[in-house]
């Protein structure tokens, strides 16, 4: 099985990252038997994320063989030391070694720049030694999954630089990143400015983005959660909501470590969702919202509302509405259930297809389909939809609006300009509004395919007649 | 000779190891033993002599398989080889054959034929081994799918390194298209490709399709009484009946026992049509057989009609369809008759095949169709089975599906940056294109 690499970087990212070990671990605790500890075997899925060590040899041990210390492939970054020092003190301490926490002291106060430039210099040998030092202990290394939030100044900053050093060290690695967008209403004023920057470099360098969103995690949270009074109104609930988006990941990566009789393994993803290198960002959705034990009255048991739920805009951890306007490019689902079978996915995949989800014509067989036998831990399935929707030039364009509203006024913009210029503002917005663009290029090409075929005239410029055989 | 079967990828270790099973339960089954006294002992025996010996390696009671296991990912060959499968069976696969990767391919047509660059020794090294332990090899049968990135790209490099390091044995390459319906995105791109590279580098292809398989299980599942979804080993069995059917030795009037490139080059009289089909009958399921006798011209009738609506499939045939509106044309056709009874079926095979509609113009009215006999064993629980082996117009929809498809992804440049990634660039593409246009131009002309 083939192996990856969590990178978390900065507070949010080290605290989903390390909600995404505790999850992972009981995950695969619950596989195994907990009487016996001979069968507790160190086999391919635990291999995927975590390495066994004997700690009185100091070897790794490759698998199968019994578990004796399990350690996380993972580095952690962050330029403060309150997040990492209690991870230190938290029983989550003896997964890592000492020289996969990389840190500094003072921060690099909500400025892209600080993070992205000047620790980015600073650190750069240092990363890349623990980076190598992690890739070497893995013996297929398949994807790094990049954990880190864009409006502060670590995550979106160092992150996006961890980013673009990841592409220059192994650009045949496959680089999935899940960035944290602000809310609208973020305590960060600059949090435009950095997720402007940083999104240029996600579009640049990554190979796959799966972006979530501040507001629509807390209002996940908050539908389901109705029962449960709220201790502080104004704090955010973020324990749940970290605990959605480490349940991402694990999600996404359950096929690839279990089995199931449809596999999709994490470098299919962008094989089959991207169809343009910069277009790969896909918009995600879980049913039941992960985030804490519902009772069982509030799943589904129906397994057709599994898959109508899944087009819902209340599970998306994107504020977009796909269903009302845009096109679809390209849909993937993973569904980790023991009980439902090929048939019933492809029978709602069918259904779903004729009467509720607007596919690109060039595109209409674009899905992907995955099943993995292994639920998550204390449900009896998981559905997560990936989709490659046009729609997601809105967030964009929501973003392009709050960050022109700062920069209209050069507010804020001197505390960048020490450590970039200010050329780099106007490259970055170009790069959104392009991407924009793109998007938009993609429903209009659609709606040209659409209007010719239903004109029936046998002069389309956008359809290129097949390849004629002269005998 | 000896044949030796390539088993790439996920599809193609699965179902080769089916074929191995399946040619060992024929080769233990006769159903005529309840039925009638053995008439001819050692003629079975000789089947049976000449069946493992095509297809096993027999060293001290011990039976090794003649094939090489290759694969990009372990979870399928761990499943081949572990204790508890290998146990089960009575032969066994030999572990110099078995190649694996660690990585996969992604379902990328370019990275699997990358991994078959980099396993290019290895792979050669196995079958060096395999062709140490043969006396005479004559026919290579790579088996993979086309959807893919292991089977169709490294599937692809692997069959014309063959064909460079054995430049005059017979490539029979057993393939499978995908759904229409999609199981991987760029199945279309994965297909065209490997289906350009495998028309240079084999010989004849042989055509399953996976929607005509799972139709077929429906129907066997639904015949069984027992109700059950469809899975991927109801539809390996069938692929594996019929293709063991043609494997297992046949004879005809002239010589004994004839060898596999024997029986094909009846059917392949010109080097630019190579793709086969595969039609059989009857089709039952194993509960149905025991219940169900049938006589030779009825299954040529049923055969026949199944040709002319141009299916697979004896059900929902359209029976007012007269020889001369035959939706389909071949070059030649290729019977294979087994039983343990003696009629004679030249009457019946000329009354129902000998139209000259159903040919193309350019052959002659003696090269219709040939045909080979075994008929001292049954074929496994089949009291007669007849096989057709059509080099005709049928899988050019297929085909014609699959470049509609791809073009249009084409023209819109999806997807095409995962594979300059690996080196593989437009004009790689369009080469393909202009290969399987070809390809579908010639046997529509037919």
């Amino acid at each position: 099985m083939a192996q990856n690499i969590i990178v978390q970087v900065g507070q949010c990212g080290s605290q989903i990252g390390c909600r995404f070990w505790d999850l992972a671990l009981r995950e695969h605790a619950s596989l195994m038997s907990s009487t016996d500890p001979k069968k507790c075997i160190y086999d391919a899925s635990l291999s995927a994320f975590f390495r066994n060590v004997d700690e009185n040899k100091n070897t790794s041990l490759s698998y199968p063989s019994p578990i004796r210390t399990l350690k996380a492939r993972a580095v952690l970054v962050d330029m403060e030391e309150g997040v990492l020092r209690s991870i230190l003190a938290s029983p989550l301490r003896d997964l890592f070694d000492g020289e996969q926490f990389i840190r500094d002291v003072s921060g690099a106060g909500n400025n892209w720049a600080v993070g992205n430039r000047f620790y980015g210099e600073k650190y750069r040998q240092i990363l890349s030694d623990e980076i190598r030092r992690q890739a070497e202990q893995c013996d297929s290394l398949q994807s790094f999954m990049l954990i880190h939030s864009m409006g502060g100044g670590t995550g979106s900053g160092l992150g996006t630089f961890i980013l673009s050093l990841l592409d220059e060290m192994y650009p045949k690695v496959c680089r999935i990143v899940t960035p944290i967008y602000p809310s609208k209403d973020d305590d960060v004023i600059t949090s435009p400015y950095n997720s402007v920057l940083a999104t240029r470099v996600l579009t640049e360098h990554a190979d796959c983005v799966l972006p979530v969103d501040n507001d629509s995690l807390i209002d996940i949270v908050s539908r389901c959660d109705s029962s449960t009074k709220k201790n502080d109104n104004d704090r955010c609930p973020f324990d749940s909501m970290n605990t959605i988006v480490a349940n991402l990941i694990l999600n996404l990566t359950s096929s690839s470590r279990f089995d199931g009789p449809l596999n999709v393994d994490l470098s299919e993803i962008p094989m089959n969702l991207v169809p343009y290198p910069r277009m790969h960002y896909l918009i995600s959705s879980q049913i039941p919202a992960p985030f804490k034990m519902t009772t069982n009255s509030s799943i589904p048991r129906n397994i057709n509302q599994i898959f109508r739920d899944a087009l819902s805009p209340h599970f998306q951890t994107l504020r977009v509405r796909p269903q009302i306007d845009g096109i679809y490019i390209a849909c993937g689902m993973i569904l980790r259930s023991k009980t439902i079978q090929m048939s019933d996915i492809r029978r709602n995949i069918d259904l779903l297809k004729l009467k509720h989800m607007k596919f690109v014509k060039w595109n209409e067989d674009g899905w992907k389909v995955g099943l993995c036998i292994v639920p998550p831990n204390g449900l009896p399935y998981s559905l997560l939809t990936l989709a490659n929707h046009t729609c997601i030039k809105e967030t964009f364009s929501e973003l392009k609006e709050r960050f022109t509203i700062l920069y209209r006024r050069k507010a804020h913009v001197h505390h960048y300009t020490d450590h970039m210029e200010l050329g780099d503002f106007e490259q970055a917005r170009e790069n959104l509004n392009q991407l924009i663009e793109e998007y938009k290029n993609i429903e209009q090409t659609n709606e040209l395919l659409d209007t010719t075929e239903n004109k029936n005239s046998s002069i389309s410029t956008t359809n290129i007649p097949r390849l004629n055989v002269l005998s | 000779m000896s044949c030796i079967i390539l088993q790439l990828g996920q599809c193609g270790n699965q179902v080769g190891q089916c074929v191995f099973d399946t040619l060992i339960e024929d080769n233990l089954t006769h159903s005529n033993q309840t039925k009638l006294s053995i008439t001819n002992d050692s003629s079975i025996n000789d089947y049976i002599r000449h069946s493992l010996d095509r297809f096993f390696i027999q060293y001290e009671n011990k039976l090794t398989a003649r094939a090489l296991v290759i694969d990009t990912e372990l979870k399928v060959i761990e499943q081949l080889m572990n204790e508890k499968s290998q146990s089960k069976r009575h032969w066994s696969y030999e572990k110099k054959c078995v190649i694996e990767g660690r990585l996969g391919s992604g379902n990328n047509w370019a990275c699997g034929y990358r991994n078959g660059s980099l396993a290019e020794e290895n792979i050669l090294n196995s079958l060096r081994w395999q062709l140490e332990h043969a006396d005479r090899v004559d026919t290579i049968l790579p088996i993979l799918s086309l959807a893919g990135g292991t089977g169709s790209g490294l599937g692809a490099y692997v069959v014309e390194c063959v064909r460079d390091e054995l430049p005059r044995s017979f490539l029979l390459t057993t393939i499978v298209v995908p759904y229409t319906s999609g199981e991987v995105v760029v199945q279309n791109y994965n297909s065209l490709l490997t289906l350009s590279h495998l028309y240079h580098s084999a010989d004849a292809l042989l055509v399953f399709e996976n929607d005509i398989l799972q139709q077929y299980a429906k129907k066997l599942v639904s015949y069984s009484g027992i109700d059950r979804p469809t899975n991927i080993h109801d539809m390996n069995n069938i692929l594996t009946r019929h293709l063991c059917s043609f494997l297992q030795p046949i004879s005809n009037k002239t010589i004994s026992i004839c060898e596999i490139n024997y029986l094909l080059e009846s059917v392949l009289p010109h080097s630019f049509y190579k793709l086969l089909t595969l039609r059989c009958v009857p089709q039952l399921s194993d509960q149905a057989l025991d219940f169900s006798t049938y006589n030779w011209s009825s299954l040529i009738k049923t055969l026949s009609q199944m040709y002319i609506n141009n299916s697979y499939l004896d059900e929902r045939l359209n029976w007012l369809l007269k020889p001369n509106q035959t939706r389909t044309k071949s070059i030649a056709n290729l019977f294979l008759a087994r039983s343990y009874d003696k009629e004679d079926i030249d009457k019946d095979l000329k009354q129902y095949f000998n139209h000259e509609t159903f040919y193309s113009s350019f052959i002659s009215s003696s090269d219709y169709y040939y045909l080979f006999n075994y008929r001292d064993k049954s074929y496994l629980n089949y009291e007669k089975y007849l096989s057709l082996i059509s080099n005709c117009q049928t899988p050019v929809s297929a085909l014609d599906r699959i470049v509609n498809k791809s073009w249009q992804l084409f023209g819109q440049k999806a997807y095409l940056h995962h594979y300059y990634k690996y080196d593989i660039d437009e004009q790689e593409f369009l080469n393909s294109f202009v290969q399987i246009e070809q390809v579908i131009k010639s046997y529509n002309q037919l």
